[in-house]
This record gives structure tokens, C-alpha cells and sequence, in this order.
């Protein structure tokens, strides 16, 4: 099939486990959503599937090919990761950094062309960055860093896209601009995404498929009908939860912690 | 992008050639430009040809190789340790080829014993560094940094060991030594071979190396195998910085602020910058050694005074321009 596949796949940080025998199919046109407490290995598992770490145990397909057996060049082609939370420490441009993405596609000795720099202005325009294409990245805001990180992925355009925390840093309006538009390279491209977020109700307003790591390696993966449950969410973050029906829908408002005097 | 290459090259071409003519024709013996151009078309065999041939030449070719050579190393480990402080001697190769020169020093033995001894040093610091650093498995950035900055210290220490046991009459030349000294440089065969092989690498790797910089995470994740890079990176920029502290001792400076010069220009696209520093580095430690042994004359500084003297104020100037480092850019 084509996408990402995991077979039983078992992933530990120390010796502790993120998941053990998780079975993921995820299809080109979905956009998966990973939820789970701190420290949980949202992130060891979001690089896991990227195969920039060794899984503890099971397989990973990517195309049907297993994710052990391909070169990083090859990973690169299909798979582009938008990491946590980085600084630069050497300066670079905007329009500099935006081109790394094409060198998954370039020669050895093979300079960017004419058309790997309009993909780059393209995917600048696309986060509303496209004025600041000569400025240094060690100017730039972290909302904007942000958005300049996922400018780069689009600039890779891969078919699966690994966003850790793509919110992180966003003010509310690029919230939702930045997930309107990966939600439209899943829908119109036919790509798919797996995203780590910690804001339920935007991830249950942008993704179609949830994967909810409960800790000791249980796991809960399904449509938002299945798993988006009062009693596993309450579950999964291990505090009180208040559904409200909005305009889009069920809307989770959380509770006040246990313990604490009411007023 | 910002920058273009080619005037940018052109003009780094003119310096470096200038650098060459001032280096021959300044001297004791007056050379006059119009000699020069005798002498260099082989039709003056007199005592100026002589003079220019037999003692400027190679030594002007040692600093401009030495200079090319540790700024190479400098942009190369700037990128590898993700540090813009870092220089060719952070890891502690300097210290190695030091304590091997100082040791030849103290028993006697010059000319070759000496740049073997050197060279000897600087091998034995970098195999040190690079299998303490792998400890366990993980050989990760700021292991390599840690690992490289004690065997540093402990050079040091072996240094001022050297230094304080030494009769008098020998401390001279090892501090001559210790500051970068290009006083018994000769020509520069195995320098320049070496220069030119890490100068294609370089080239060769200048993409990855664009893109090692933005972190490895983000390299790993286009496609960049990160450990063989680091490696290779790690051998390559501690050989060059052997070859130039075996030709010239621990001239200091250079492979710090070239890189850094040119990055203040705009100049970030290593497949660019790299070349760049090495003409630009070559064109600095000519210029200062041409100041060192004529500056003061008859009496030699050590170059490794006069890439500071020369440095610092053109650096502070560049970064007090601050373009590149602040804000938007032209």
C-alpha cells in the first residue's frame, strides 16, 4: 500500500515504552494526530517513523519498502520531518534555509536550479512570509521560524509529512492558517500527514485519524467517533474534561484540577 | 544567493595577487616593481634574483598556504561543532603538534626532527581526541567539544611544563614557535597538496555542510548522513590545521575570524564561503608576515602578532558595520 505502515511495532525510551505492537496504516489523504502527556515519546515515536532512530522491535513499511532497508536519501524523497523546536547558530537567509528542502532531490555536485528557487518563493508565499526572503533567521520571531520551518517542508514536498508540534509558537490566526493549508496538501495532493499536538480541539477540527499514547506503551488509534471519548481523554491526560457542542462541534474545555478548593 | 560569486572571486584573486607582489618585492634589499617583473621572467640572475627566488618566494608561499590552510580548517569546524567561537585549535591539535615541536626544541633537533615532531603531535591529539571521544558508542557534538577542550587544557599544561623547564637559550625559538613563526618556512610541496585536496572536499561536501548547519536533526531528516559527515569533517579540518602548525607553528586568529569575515559579507553558502576563506586567509597571513619581517627590520616579529594586530581591528570594524549579523540586508 502506499504510505506509512507499522507492524507490531514496539519503540522504549530507557526502559520505559512508547508502544508496544502498535499496527499503523496510514493512508495517503489522512492526517493523523498523536496525543499523549509530556514525556510520553510523541516525539521518539514521530522519529521513529522518520527513521532517524532504530525501532526497539517490529517494522515500519514506507511504500511497502521496509523503513530499515532504505538509504536517508531515499527516506528524504518521500518522507520530510518538521522537528520540535531548533535555533540556528550559523547565519543563513530565509530564502537560504527555505532551499535545504530541495537537496534531498539534487546531484552531488548539482547547484539549486532556477526552479528549485520559485518552489521555495512559492512555499514562502504560502506562510506569508515572502518579504522577508533576504533576512537573517536569527532576526526572525519564533512564530515566524515556525512558519518558515514548515515553508522548508513544503519546499521538500514530501508525500508524508512529520509535524512536531506545527502550532508551536503560532499566534491564533496562524493556527489555523497553518493547518487549513497542510489540511489541503492532504485533501487536493493526496499526501498525509502525522502531526504531535497538545490542543485537542484543533487537532479534532484539522485531522481525520487520532493515535492517543496512554504511557507503560498502551495505545488507542482510530476516527475521532472512536477515541476522541470523554472517558479516554480524561484517561490520556489524567485530568477532568467538560464537553460543549459548538458551532464546529464537540469543543473540550478542561476541568479544574482534583484537589483543588472550588470557588 | 545575495552574494555573487564571480566578483566576489575576482577581487579575492586581485587581493591575494597583490599580497604576492608587495610579499616579493619588500625587504632588506630594495626590489622595485620594475626587478620584480625581471626576476619573476626568469631573466635576472643576479643577487635580487636570488634573494626573491630562493628566500621570499618560498616563504611567501608558506604563509599564503599556512593562512589558506587554517581557515579552511576554521569554516570546516565552525560547522562541525555548530559553534561560531570554534577555531582550528579548539580540539587541541595545536597543542599536540606544540608539545612535539617544544620537545624537539629541547633536545636540540631542528629542521625536519622539528616538523616531523609537529606533525607527530598533532596526529597523536587528534587520534586521542577522536577515540575518547566515542566513549561509548554516541559521538555527539558537544562530546567532541568537551573531549577536545580538556586535551587542549592538558597540552597546555604540558606546554608550561616544557616552557618552564627549558634552558634560556631555547625559549626564544619556542616562543617564536608557540606564536606562529614563518622565519624557517620553506616551500610548501606537501602544504599545498593537502590545501588543494581539502579545498575540492570542501567543495564537494559544500551542500550537506549547508545543511549540517542548520542542525542535525533537520540535515538527517533531508537526507544528510550525519555520522560519516561529522567524521569526516572532524579528520579533514584536524589534518589541515597539522599541515599549517607543522609549516608555521601556532599562528593564531586566522582560522577564527576569515570565516566569520566573509559570513558578515553575506557570505553563507559554504560552497562559496570555503574557497573564499582560503584565499582570503592565504591573502591575511602574507600580508602580516610581510608586516612581521619588515615592520621592525632587521629585527623578526612572529606573524602570529601581527594576524591579531591585523585582525582584530578589521574584524570589529566589519562587525560594527553589522551587516548579516542584524536585521535585513541589501
Amino acid at each position: 500500500m502506499a504510505g506509512l505502515q507499522t507492524d507490531t511495532l514496539r519503540v522504549r525510551i530507557a526502559d520505559v515504552p512508547v508502544c508496544d505492537g502498535l499496527d499503523l496504516q496510514v493512508h495517503p489523504g489522512e492526517s493523523w494526530c498523536i496525543l499523549g502527556r509530556n514525556g510520553t515519546g510523541k516525539t521518539t515515536l514521530l522519529h521513529t517513523l522518520a527513521g532517524l532512530r532504530e525501532p526497539d522491535g517490529g517494522t515500519i513499511l514506507l511504500n511497502d519498502r521496509p523503513l530499515q532497508q532504505l538509504s536517508r536519501r531515499h527516506i528524504a524523497r518521500q518522507a520530510g520531518l518538521l522537528p520540535q523546536d531548533h535555533r540556528d547558530s550559523l547565519p543563513a537567509s530565509v530564502l537560504e534555509t527555505v532551499l535545504i528542502g530541495r537537496h534531498p532531490f539534487l546531484g552531488p555536485l548539482q547547484w539549486e536550479s532556477r526552479d528549485d528557487i520559485s518552489t521555495a518563493r512559492l512555499a514562502l508565499q504560502s506562510v506569508g512570509l515572502q518579504d522577508l526572503e533576504q533576512r537573517n533567521v536569527a532576526t526572525l520571531s519564533g512564530g515566524e521560524r515556525r512558519r518558515l520551518g514548515i515553508a522548508t517542508l513544503l519546499t521538500q514536498d514530501p508525500a508524508l509529512m512529520l509535524l512536531d508540534e506545527p502550532t508551536n509558537h503560532l499566534d491564533l490566526h496562524h493556527q489555523v492558517q497553518v493547518l487549513e493549508l497542510l489540511q489541503r496538501q492532504v485533501r487536493n495532493n493526496g499526501k498525509s500527514a502525522i502531526m504531535v499536538m497538545h490542543d485537542i480541539n484543533l487537532a479534532a477540527r484539522y485531522c481525520n485519524r487520532f493515535l492517543l499514547l496512554l504511557g507503560e506503551g498502551r495505545t488507542a488509534s482510530g476516527s475521532a467517533a472512536e477515541v476522541l471519548t470523554h472517558e479516554l481523554l480524561e484517561r490520556l491526560y489524567s485530568h477532568p474534561l467538560e464537553a460543549v457542542t459548538g458551532p464546529y462541534g464537540t469543543v473540550w474545555l478542561p476541568g479544574r484540577s482534583a484537589g483543588l478548593p472550588g470557588q | 544567493m545575495s552574494v555573487r560569486p564571480f566578483p566576489l572571486f575576482l577581487l579575492l584573486s586581485l587581493l591575494a595577487g597583490c599580497s604576492l607582489l608587495l610579499s616579493l618585492a619588500s625587504g632588506s634589499m630594495e626590489t622595485s616593481l620594475r626587478d620584480l617583473a625581471g626576476i619573476l621572467l626568469g631573466d635576472e640572475q643576479g643577487l635580487a634574483g636570488q634573494v626573491v627566488r630562493e628566500l621570499r618566494w618560498p616563504r611567501a608561499a608558506a604563509a599564503f598556504v599556512t593562512g589558506g590552510l587554517l581557515s579552511l580548517a576554521g569554516g570546516l569546524m565552525q560547522v562541525l561543532l555548530r559553534n561560531p567561537l570554534a577555531d582550528p585549535y579548539v580540539l587541541g591539535v595545536s597543542g599536540g603538534a606544540a608539545t612535539g615541536a617544544l620537545l624537539s626544541l629541547l633536545l636540540g633537533l631542528g629542521g625536519l626532527w622539528l616538523h616531523g615532531a609537529a606533525f607527530g603531535g598533532a596526529l597523536l591529539s587528534i587520534l586521542l581526541v577522536f577515540v575518547l571521544a566515542h566513549g561509548r558508542g554516541s559521538w555527539t557534538v558537544s562530546r567532541l567539544l568537551l573531549t577536545g577542550v580538556v586535551i587542549a587544557a592538558g597540552w597546555g599544561a604540558v606546554i608550561s611544563f616544557l616552557l618552564a623547564v627549558s634552558p634560556a637559550r631555547e625559549l626564544r625559538g619556542m616562543l617564536f614557535w608557540l606564536m606562529g613563526d614563518l622565519g624557517h618556512a620553506t616551500l610548501p610541496v606537501a602544504g599545498s597538496i593537502v590545501l588543494l585536496a581539502g579545498l575540492l572536499l570542501a567543495f564537494a561536501i559544500g551542500r550537506p555542510l549547508n545543511i549540517l548547519a542548520h542542525g542535525e536533526l533537520t540535515a538527517a531528516s533531508l537526507g544528510v548522513r550525519i555520522q560519516p559527515l561529522r567524521r569526516l569533517l572532524y579528520v579533514t579540518a584536524s589534518l589541515l590545521t597539522a599541515t599549517a602548525v607543522t609549516i608555521a607553528g601556532n599562528v593564531g586568529f586566522v582560522g577564527l575570524v576569515v570565516p566569520h569575515m566573509l559570513r558578515l559579507q553575506g557570505i553563507r553558502d559554504h560552497r562559496i564561503l570555503l574557497p573564499a576563506a582560503v584565499l582570503l586567509g592565504g591573502s591575511l597571513l602574507l600580508l602580516a608576515d610581510t608586516l612581521s619581517r619588515t615592520a621592525l627590520a632587521p629585527r623578526q616579529l612572529p606573524v602570529g602578532i601581527l594576524t591579531a594586530l591585523i585582525g582584530v581591528p578589521l574584524f570589529l570594524y566589519l562587525l560594527y558595520r553589522g551587516r548579516g549579523l542584524q536585521g535585513s540586508e541589501d
